[in-house]
């Protein structure tokens, strides 16, 4: 039997558009674009079917069975695409679970700072170590977060610093530390009220930021009197609403600052008579008999109630001095 | 006029639309060079700060361009890009000799060829463009790495989206040079974008560049970053910030100031200071020593002529600060020191001469503060006003600023016979104790102190208003100094012969 010559191309060309799917198929599913792939794919075995229909036109002249052969080829061709497009997409998977791994490494362990900069107060840093700017700058910025009433004068001391830059990040430092205190205040007497919870809260807040201010040294010689007087006579007005224990202390510590050691100690007594830890106390009252001249009294004083080992060491020389015992 | 501007100046966040020391010195040099064409370039962040503009064009400014960075971001759907590794590889090439430049190592080479090719294709069809920026994976992976190498504590969301917002306005610049008319002479008065801007026209219109910094731009936005609160908010929780990322990301702003600096200082030709400090730190910066030079600043003493016929005999009892009332000029310290000397003068006035439109919420923390020390009328903010009808009134000029240049209101107040206290900053020892030796011998016009310091401010302010004798020695320097060293005609003799010399190539 004579075969038609056309059948043979149009044989050749579905099978290379059934190839083109097929490739399409593989593109998409790179790029996870499921839905494109799987249609490329099924165009694929319509052209491959197409292909094998007039295939089957060109081998007319052989046996039955050879169409057989092609038609088996069918699913063959399918399971073929099938793992070229789950395959690749697999492994891209795994690529993707390796990339999430890496993206929270943890961070790198800091290293160990040399043995100067390591045994050295921030106050030795700031003022010695004036040969290398960069570790001051490290030591300002680690004060940030430190305690404002600690930081205040390790900042106004990188003020005089040789550095303009340093100088300037002392001052910013100091800035926005000062800035919020005098923001809140203003915020706290405007919302001033007679409303007795809330009065307490604000007077007391005003009372704590007033004394903040002065012992930050964000004033100085008469604005810190005038401020700390402002803050005793919030605290004195907050306890008129409520008979605090805490703010007898902080009263008892403005009044010394403003040398006012009598008013002083009636709010230390108060505060012991509600159970104040002597620990906490005794240095304010030894205080309070310093400023009177009651020079002997200190010692007792310190010592009662409260043994040297516990003091904080802060403390531990001046009891030892007033105690006249061995620094422990 | 349709010629080429002889002078394109390009200025950021100043003249005109702000007032202040820089803008009236470029008032002052485009009004003092009338045979010159200037177009101006004016840069600045929000459109809606810059609403208004607070001088008046003189006739020869033939071209106004202004830029907001705002801008950077046009809304757009993002779309995939191509990725283009040679042009990631000349832009990381540009990071990294960056990077060397800073750690004081210079430039290799190689590294230099690829940068600038990066700088001078940056937006055209051979360079990165911001689509590819923005949207490309070779980007994603340059943000990630980057990350991971210079600052792993800092979250990276908070990394990349500020790596993003940094970089944005650099190619927003990069396409607004292409519309820019030509200048036979590109002027920067600054570094940073306005400085980035005259490196992209140097080397693309192959014009020169010429750099006046008046503060040092790098230095100030340092301030301002170091006082920027809101790096602490970044992935604050219950036990407080993340000082990680806050640390982290500060510092990244400052590298990125820094390069721009550098990118500048390496395009311009000369460049120029105020005083021998600045041009130290320019140097220091990563200047080359051989460009730089000296050019102060000079007023015209004719025009306060009528300020000092005007001064009654005695000095006025009244304490000014000129200036914008913006923290760098430390308006709290002038109250501070102003509750002292009122405390021991107490017929004393102080007057904050000066708008507080920039930032008013620092004014109104100075006038609370001024009110918590009860000096509410004793303080009076008058906002901007005519400094030749002001000085006449003022006893003494106090300037607090924690960082200056070369300050116009000390010469102004010289010219107009008052003396000047003023914190050790800048140039301010030199306006007021004199430079050169032949400038000390004409003595001191004033007091110095150390900044912040409002005990020593106030004692020297209580020392000059209270001694006739040692006040009339100050007012009679402060004149001499003036019409000696500091004139309107050696500055602006000084600029018509650089332009010149850079006109004529």
């Amino acid at each position: 039997m004579k075969v038609p010559k056309t059948m043979h191309p149009v044989a050749v060309t579905w099978s290379v558009g059934a190839l083109f799917w097929e490739g399409m198929s593989l593109l998409y599913s790179w790029r996870e674009r499921w839905w494109i792939a799987l249609i490329a794919h099924v165009l694929c075995a319509v052209s491959l079917g197409l292909a094998a229909a007039r295939g089957e036109l060109v081998l007319r002249w052989r046996t039955s069975a050879s169409v057989a052969a092609w038609t088996l080829c069918l699913p063959v061709f399918a399971a073929l695409g099938l793992s070229l497009v789950l395959l690749p997409a697999f492994c891209r998977l795994r690529e993707e679970e390796h990339d999430g791994i890496v993206e929270i490494e943890l961070a790198r362990p800091q290293p160990v700072p040399p043995r100067a900069a390591a045994g050295s107060s921030m106050r030795e840093l700031l003022a010695e170590m004036a040969d290398d700017p960069s570790q001051r700058v490290a030591a300002l910025m680690s004060l940030r977060h430190t305690e404002l009433t600690r930081a205040a004068p390790l900042l106004r001391l990188a003020l005089l610093d040789a550095n303009e830059d340093i100088r300037l990040l002392a001052y910013a430092l100091l800035e926005r530390r000062e800035q919020p205190l005098r923001a809140r205040i203003e915020a706290c007497k405007a919302q001033l009220t007679d409303e007795a919870p809330l009065a307490f809260v604000l007077l007391e807040q005003l009372c704590s930021d007033h004394w903040l201010l002065a012992e930050a040294g964000f004033v100085s010689g008469d604005t810190a009197l005038q401020t700390l007087l402002a803050g005793l006579d919030y605290g004195e007005r907050a306890l008129w609403l409520h008979n605090d224990a805490a703010l007898r202390v902080l009263l008892g510590k403005i009044c010394l600052r403003a040398q006012k050691p009598e008013r002083a100690h009636v709010h230390l007594k108060h505060a012991d008579r509600l159970g104040t830890a002597h620990s906490v106390l005794a240095p304010l009252f030894a205080h309070v008999a310093f400023l009177q001249g009651r020079f002997a009294d200190i010692g007792p004083i310190l010592s009662v109630g409260a043994s040297a080992r516990l003091a904080r060491p802060e403390e531990r020389g001046a009891r030892a001095l007033w105690a006249g015992t061995e620094l422990v | 006029m349709s010629a080429r501007p002889h002078v394109s100046l390009l200025l950021e966040g100043t003249y005109p639309y702000v007032r202040g020391g820089v803008s009236s010195w470029v008032h002052q040099l485009i009004t003092g060079l009338p045979e010159l064409r200037f177009s101006l370039v004016f840069i600045g962040g929000r459109r809606a700060d810059y609403a208004e503009a607070r001088y008046e064009l003189p006739e020869n400014v033939v071209h106004l361009d202004r830029l907001y960075l705002e801008d950077a971001f046009a809304p757009g759907k993002p779309g995939p890009a191509r990725a283009k590794p040679a042009r990631f590889a000349d832009a990381q090439a540009l990071h990294a000799l960056l990077k060397l430049e800073a750690s004081g190592q210079g430039g290799r080479s190689e590294l230099q060829d690829a940068s600038d090719r990066a700088l001078e294709r940056l937006e055209t069809d051979l360079g990165l463009s911001i689509d590819d920026f923005l949207s490309s994976p070779a980007s994603w992976e340059q943000i990630r790495n980057a990350h991971r190498e210079r600052d792993p504590h800092a979250a990276f969301v908070d990394y990349f989206w500020t790596v993003r917002l940094m970089h944005g306005p650099l190619f927003q610049l990069a396409r607004i040079e292409q519309r820019l008319p030509d200048a036979g002479v590109f002027h920067a008065i600054s570094t940073g974008y306005a400085g980035f801007l005259g490196s992209l026209l140097q080397r693309r219109r192959q014009r020169p560049l010429l750099l006046s910094e008046h503060g040092i731009y790098t230095k100030e936005r340092r301030i301002d970053l170091n006082q920027a609160d809101w790096f602490e908010t970044l992935h604050a929780n219950a036990t407080g910030p993340d000082i990680g990322t806050s640390a982290g990301l500060r510092e990244l702003w400052i590298r990125h100031f820094e390069s721009l600096g550098r990118l500048t200082y390496r395009a311009a030709n000369p460049i120029i200071s105020l005083y021998a400090g600045n041009r130290e730190r320019q140097v220091r910066d990563g200047a080359d020593p051989e460009r730089t030079r000296l050019i102060v600043n000079g007023i015209d003493c004719a025009r306060f002529a009528k300020a000092r016929a005007a001064r009654p005999a005695q000095a006025p009892q009244v304490i000014g600060l000129i200036g914008r009332v913006v923290p760098i000029k430390d308006v709290k310290t002038f109250i501070r020191a102003m509750h002292k000397v009122i405390a021991k003068l107490p017929e004393v006035e102080g007057w904050v001469i000066g708008s507080p439109e920039e930032d008013p919420r620092y004014g109104a923390e100075c006038e609370a503060l001024a009110a918590s020390l009860g000096l509410a009328n004793k303080v009076r903010f008058l906002g901007h006003q005519n400094v030749q009808e002001m000085l006449p009134k003022l006893g003494l000029l106090m300037l607090t600023s924690i960082s200056e240049a070369q300050p116009l209101a000390i010469l102004e107040a010289f010219a107009a016979g008052v003396p000047c206290v003023a914190t050790d900053v800048g140039a301010c020892r030199e306006e007021i104790e004199g430079g050169s030796a032949e400038d000390r011998a004409l003595g001191k016009a004033g007091r110095i102190a150390a900044f912040a310091d409002a005990d020593a401010l106030a004692s020297a302010a209580v020392e000059l208003l209270s001694s006739p004798e040692a006040w009339q020695a100050c007012q009679a320097a402060g004149i001499a100094r003036v019409e000696r060293f500091y004139t309107q005609e050696r500055m602006l003799g000084a600029y018509r012969g650089l332009y010149r010399k850079l006109l004529q190539g």
